[in-house]
């Protein structure tokens, strides 16, 4: 029932009351709400429970209710509140308050410390995602026995995390991650025995894990110190934490080998130790183990060796991702036996004979994303026909092999292909004309080859180049783990890649068709090829165009001027053809630097430093004679307007005078 | 904003910017904070006071580069130049939507950063293994 005047308030939406018409629980979440939170909600004697989430409430929290001597849940999480969160200062020193969730709004700083010494029914404290500074206090640890949750994450803590949370022996969950936070893990934090989740993700943590209180923490599922500066190498005794899921471990300095009792950890789903300098053979890891085992990420590592045969009795694998090592070696069948293998990136190292590779992956059925590029050097693209699998592929990579040869036909039968890069090869021969029969394929990287002939057509009628990628909106398309394009790029999502079509560095001939004009793409590049001919008007139509680099051709004639109405262009390069006339102004036109231009003999503009004269500007830029007639309507247009207005200003003036003459005369009379 | 088509989760500060002008590290410098481009910097990007190390933040704060978050942590000075939007980021408004400063940027692209810088192509270009 909504809220009136006049009626009772314990019928009202959103508010529960007891037996006796007191008001016990306030739960106003997702109602749109703004303003400020009134203090007077503190004088509910009987008030517990108090949910004003996901609103849009601002200015501050209001220390009744933090000091209230009924409420036992406060949570005010997703809402614009800012300011300090202050110290209680009252002598009573035992709230009731046991669970509060102030995390994603806008407080500042130092957190509440002395507070919690007073809260002796403390169970959960959620206060991530705020700009709270100072350090991490631990003073509810000795206060209250049930303390079980400690969220800070996404905030400014610095410091070192405190000695005192060894004392929380109740603490399940301690997350501070996304912090400020340095030093080395405390001895004393193993103390708190009864943790199942640990997680300082991107902080500055230092030192070493040392194993011999780590395995204190016999309930740890999630260890979570990725993004530190950890060096040292994985405990051995790693083997006794028996409840162990989650290892994420990326992005540190940790080196050493993988403890052989890893295999110990049956349950583990995910091991993450991406971008550390661990080495050694994989193959001492007995990973048919680990039969839970969801996703194994050891990107950027030193590991040798080949790919141990022990990974293909993880059944239950998702996600393997090895690139960046130094493992060799041919490609086993085993790996037919991980039935939900959907994720498969093995760039970037130095396995052999991709024949058999790409014999052995077509039976994995369930595949979505295969990068192998930078595998195979020198070889030859298979052309086997009998590569009839992938049938559920998305991804294809397969760049920087060298491989020489032709763009293959099986690659016409991958039906779901969206992304197909094949750059840095060494491919020869022209883009086949089943190109187009891939209906889902918006990215397209063919550079770096030795293409010839001329650019397809029906590369013009690609269907996903053509459109705007609405229909993927539905599906996300979300990576099992995160893909990197580089290392500055990391992508989570399919659907966040640009539709594009590079052909650049090739041996591309003939002219660029006006049919271009029906794409949608984001990104063109026919850079350093052969291409001659004029750039097409229609190449204005690619109103979603954001890089445009056509340099180091043939091309002849003028730069279209309807490029400049291309508002998202933020990168353009025509430098080293033979255009001629002037640059386009206007737009981002204005933006683009002088290298984009050069090597243009024939091209006239300030920005080269050649000026256009009267005749040429007359007759290869109709803007510019268009602006020309406009000016000179806009000088007769004023002269007019001038004239009139001094004729108009002497009848009046004329007037005048003639009035105040007859005044004079008057009086005389 | 093409730079969160780059990376689906960036979440950026977007608080109320003040006076002082954010720092970016080697990797970034001459980028546009908002777009990833390299075209020509039109206006200085301010950030909110508690990005620039001010309002009860910590002076080491002042040299973490707004787009990476290299130098958060380190008590190093990673940041080398002023932040910039580029010309076309200034006429669309786009350095008008608050503090520009990453918050979730974790180690790996900060590290990831400083390896493009070094890694660049002799053909003009980085190129790039997906892995």
């Amino acid at each position: 029932m909504s809220w009136r005047n006049n009626t009772d308030c314990c019928t009202w939406d959103g508010i529960i009351c007891s037996m006796d018409g007191a008001v016990t629980e306030l739960l106003l979440s997702s109602r749109g709400l703004e303003g400020q939170i009134s203090p007077s909600l503190g004088e509910l004697t009987s008030l517990s429970r108090l949910n004003l989430s996901y609103n849009s409430l601002s200015g501050g929290l209001p220390v009744e209710l933090m000091s209230s001597s009924s409420i036992i849940v406060l949570d005010v999480c997703f809402n614009r509140l800012g300011g300090e969160v202050q110290e209680l200062n009252s002598s009573v020193c035992d709230w009731p308050l046991q669970v509060l969730n102030i995390s994603s709004n806008r407080f500042t700083g130092d957190f509440p410390s002395t507070t919690w010494e007073k809260m002796r029914n403390l169970v959960v404290i959620n206060a991530s995602n705020n700009s709270f500074t100072g350090y991490i206090p631990s003073s509810f640890c000795i206060s209250s026995p049930s303390f079980t949750v400690l969220d800070l994450s996404y905030n400014r803590f610095s410091g070192n995390i405190p000695p005192g949370i060894g004392n929380c022996s109740a603490l399940k969950m301690f997350k501070a991650g996304y912090n400020n936070i340095s030093g080395t893990l405390p001895d004393e934090l193993f103390d708190a025995i009864s943790l199942e989740y640990l997680s300082f993700p991107n902080n500055g943590l230092q030192g070493r894990i040392d194993g011999t209180h780590l395995i204190k923490l016999k309930n740890l599922a999630t260890l979570d110190l990725r993004w530190n500066q950890l060096t040292g190498k994985i405990p051995d005794s790693i083997n006794q934490l028996k409840q162990l899921e989650e290892l994420h471990l990326c992005s540190n300095m940790m080196s050493g080998e993988l403890p052989g009792k890893l295999s110990s950890c049956t349950n583990l789903k995910v091991i993450d130790l991406k971008h550390n300098n661990f080495y050694g053979d994989l193959g001492k890891v007995d990973f048919s183990a680990l039969h839970n085992l969801r996703t194994l990420d050891l990107y950027l590592n030193n590991f040798t060796g080949t790919i141990p045969v022990s990974i293909y009795s993880c059944r239950n694998l998702k996600a393997l991702r090895l690139s960046a090592n130094h493992l060799h070696g041919e490609l086993s069948s085993g790996i037919i036996n991980l039935k939900y293998l959907s994720f498969l990136s093995l760039a970037n190292n130095n396995f052999t004979n991709i024949t058999n590779a790409l014999q052995v992956l077509k039976s994995c059925r369930t595949m979505t994303t295969l990068l192998i590029g930078r595998n195979f050097r020198g070889e030859i693209m298979p052309q086997d026909e009998n590569i009839d699998g992938f049938g559920n592929l998305q991804v294809l990579d397969i760049s920087g092999c060298l491989l020489s040869g032709n763009i293959p036909q099986w690659i016409s039968r991958l039906k779901n292909l969206e992304m197909l890069i094949l750059s840095a090869n060494r491919l020869t021969g022209p883009i086949p004309g089943w190109i187009n029969s891939l209906n889902l394929l918006f990215f397209i990287d063919m550079s770096d080859n030795r293409l010839t002939e001329e650019i397809p057509i029906n590369l013009m009628n690609m269907t996903m180049l053509r459109s705007e990628k609405y229909v993927t909106h539905v599906d996300p398309r979300v990576f099992e783990i995160p893909v990197y394009n580089g290392p500055s790029l990391q992508y989570r999502a399919l659907t966040a890649f640009p539709t594009l079509l590079n052909l650049s560095y090739n041996s591309f001939t003939g002219e660029i068709s006006p049919i271009i004009g029906q794409l949608e793409v984001h990104v063109l590049d026919f850079s350093f090829n052969n291409l001659s001919g004029k750039i097409p008007q229609s190449i204005c139509n690619l109103t979603n165009l954001q890089v445009l680099h056509l340099s180091n051709n043939h091309l002849t004639d003028a730069i279209p001027p309807g490029l400049s109405n291309l508002h998202f262009l933020s990168a353009f390069n025509v430098s080293n053809n033979d255009l001629e006339g002037p640059i386009p102004t206007g737009g981002q036109f204005d933006t683009f630097p002088d290298f984009s231009f050069r090597g243009n003999p024939k091209i006239c503009s300030p920005i080269v430093a050649r000026r256009c004269n009267s005749t040429e500007e007359a007759l290869t830029s109709p803007i510019s004679t268009k602006q020309y007639i406009d000016k000179t309507v806009f000088v007769i247009a004023f002269g007019v307007s001038f004239g009139v207005g001094v004729v108009y200003d002497q009848i009046v003036v004329s007037r005048f005078l003639q009035s105040l003459r007859l005044r004079l005369v008057c009086p005389l009379e | 904003m093409a730079m969160a088509k780059h990376q689906a989760d960036l979440v950026r500060c977007s608080r109320q910017p003040g006076a002082a002008v954010g720092r970016v590290c080697a990797a970034h410098d001459g980028r546009c904070v908002a777009c990833d481009s390299m075209v020509r910097p039109a206006a200085p990007a301010r950030v909110c006071d508690g990005c620039s190390g001010g309002g009860g933040g910590h002076g080491s704060r002042s040299e973490r580069c707004l787009v990476c978050g290299a130098g958060a942590g380190e008590g190093g000075a990673a940041a080398v130049a002023d932040a910039y939007y580029c010309r076309s980021c200034v006429q669309m408004e786009k350095d008008r939507d608050g503090c520009p400063a990453v918050v979730n940027a974790g180690t790996a692209r900060r590290d990831a950063a400083a390896f493009f810088f070094s890694a660049r192509s002799k053909r003009g270009g980085f190129r790039s293994t997906m892995a």
